[in-house]
């Protein structure tokens, strides 16, 4: 009996231990983890997004709580240490699920730029909106206060009017953001 | 390589891909140990096909269950490895002690393989790629099955090959583990005949 | 004495029973993180820090843990600092991360961190555990580097990543897919079997 009695204990004080271990070790690296994600997924789109800045805005990304459950990370851009814009996703959905699309925005709510991150729309067909510039420059110089919605300031790419759409619609959603956000990063 | 419906042709595709063109032996490089060591002789060979087949046949599945029933709900996943490898050293040990107590005479005969398919990494590997291709339920079974029977093939051919080098001239410093690996690169070129047959 | 003894452990690792060529263990990351130098050294690097801790925490332990449960104890402490070598990796240097792939993770049934603990950690002192963890490591490092650098300069025309072979070279890409790896492997250890047996 002694002897099971040893072997439960001593098992379980390795499990624990190392749970702890792995638990303290997994914590410290968290921020950095987190950060290397985000410079893989969505570097290139900040890059994209705004047409120059000197800082790096995912190291000095800001955590906004948008609800009780949503967190939206805020990527600040900036010269020579003053704000001059931040990017942020906004969320659509299109014909083969959510669309993310980053959108840079400068402090008086003007859209820099925008660049579709995730997306899930049929090769050919849908993409063709993913990836015109022509559709995605429409966005530039709009801002708080335009009308964006396919029909009202932007045209949708014939042919892929579903996934125009969803862009659309992430991006109005992200502009509606705008004043909070800005809010939260500035202060 | 996740999609959201499955037909009947994706099933076979993944059998396909997962014995023939991505043999996870010969092509992605998991199961090399025991492969050596076990395929010099065919019933050797046999007997550890048997066992890779029965364990991950059946860990495939435990372990999607416990990464997605009990990993995610906790937010541990990043216990993913100790995880895995647990519950892959119980469900052996389990299946060795009830194969002693009910047949002894498949104790004997399998008994063995089991604890060095313990740290077979095919297991543990196929295990992550089910995670990591993100499959559902049956394809995650339909796949550990296929991988299983990739390795069994790669290795049955394996032990054919091998046990006529008894009657070939092999160069003193070639013998043994050096032919066989050149042997596995030759098999593994032959497989590349079925690249393009599946994903 | 015990010096001789201490160094005697270290360079076992290094050329008479350097893995994976003399002790055949650890192929499946030999073969598979082999097609890039920085892959090769990464992998080993990674290993071997597993190896070394774990060698040194189970031998300091070796005489709490109970016989009947030692596998089970080993493959907590290889597990956990598998998922340590993982974490740091994705932080701090993310690109080896992403090559490795799975194969961080499977260090953890990787023959060499199980076998060393089974046949030498739990019956030695920490000094010695961590003189052969060291030694085993680098050794296994070394030869994963060999091959990679043969694999990489002629596979793929670089080293590190840079190209340093003359324009008009094809690489031999046979070396870079999977055959090829056994190939190279299989004919290096035969070669290592040549010179050895000409010491003797």
């Amino acid at each position: 009996m002694r002897e099971i009695v040893k072997l439960i204990v001593v098992l379980t004080a390795f499990c624990v231990g190392s749970a702890f271990s792995l638990a303290f070790v997994k914590e410290a690296t968290k921020e950095r983890i987190e950060y290397q994600k985000l410079k893989v997924l969505v570097a290139p789109a900040v890059k994209a997004v705004f047409p120059s800045y000197d800082n790096d805005p995912i190291l000095e990304r800001v955590k906004v709580k948008l609800s009780e459950k949503e967190v939206i990370n805020v990527f600040p851009a900036k010269k020579a240490g003053s704000l001059i814009g931040i990017a942020y996703e906004g969320i659509g959905s299109g014909h083969g699920g959510a669309v993310e699309v980053l959108v840079g925005m400068d402090l008086n709510g003007k859209i820099l730029g925008i660049k579709v991150v995730k997306h899930g729309e049929t090769p050919g067909i849908g993409t063709k909106a993913v990836e015109s510039q022509e559709f995605l420059n429409q966005f530039k110089g709009k801002g708080v206060g335009s009308k964006l919605t396919v029909g009202g300031d932007i045209e949708a790419v014939s042919g892929a009017t579903e996934t125009s759409t969803a862009i659309t619609e992430a991006v109005r959603k992200a502009v509606e953001m705008f004043p909070k956000l800005k809010e939260k990063v500035r202060g | 390589m996740g999609h959201e419906v499955w037909t009947f042709s994706d099933y076979i595709m993944l059998v396909v891909s997962g014995v023939l063109v991505n043999n996870i032996l010969l092509i992605r490089f998991l199961g090399n140990c025991p492969f050596l060591g076990v395929s010099k002789k065919m019933d050797t060979a046999v007997g550890m096909t048997f066992g890779v087949i029965f364990v991950l046949t059946c860990t495939g599945p435990i372990t999607w269950f416990v990464e997605h029933y009990l990993l995610e709900r906790f937010d541990i996943v990043y216990l993913e490895t100790l995880a895995f490898i647990l519950t892959i050293a119980v469900f052996v040990q389990l299946v060795e002690m009830v194969i002693k107590k009910v047949s002894p005479g498949l104790y004997r005969g399998l008994g063995i393989y089991l604890p060095l398919i313990t740290t077979n990494c095919c297991i543990l590997g196929t295990c992550f790629y089910n995670i990591r291709f993100k499959f559902g339920f049956m394809p995650t079974v339909v796949f550990s099955f296929a991988s299983a029977l990739g390795f069994g093939l790669a290795l049955i051919i394996m032990a054919g090959i091998r046990e006529r080098f008894h009657y070939a001239r092999i160069p003193k410093c070639f013998q043994d583990t050096s032919i066989g690996l050149i042997t596995a690169g030759l098999i593994g070129l032959s497989f590349f005949v079925f690249a393009g047959l599946a994903k | 004495m015990e010096g001789s003894r201490l160094v005697k452990e270290f360079t076992k690792g290094l050329w008479k029973e350097i893995p994976p060529f003399r002790f055949v263990l650890g192929l499946c990351p030999t073969l598979a993180c082999t097609t890039a130098v920085r892959d090769g050294i990464g992998m080993g690097l990674c290993l071997t820090f597993v190896l070394v801790c774990s060698n040194v925490l189970i031998s300091l332990l070796r005489k709490v843990i109970p016989a009947q449960v030692r596998i089970a104890c080993f493959i907590v402490v290889v597990a956990t600092f598998v998922i340590i070598v993982e974490l740091v990796t994705q932080a701090y240097f993310y690109p080896l991360y992403m090559a490795l792939g799975i194969f961080i993770p499977l260090i953890v049934v990787n023959c060499i961190p199980l076998g060393r603990a089974e046949a030498f950690a739990s019956k030695n002192t920490v000094i010695y555990s961590l003189a052969d963890g060291l030694g085993m490591g680098l050794g296994y490092t070394c030869s994963l580097t060999a091959l990679a650098i043969f694999r990489e300069i002629f596979g793929k025309g670089t080293f590190l990543y840079h190209h340093i072979m003359w324009s008009g070279f094809e690489p031999f890409a046979f070396l870079q897919k999977p055959p090829g790896a056994f190939v190279c492997l299989g004919l290096m250890l035969g070669i290592m079997n040549l010179i050895g047996s000409g010491e003797k």
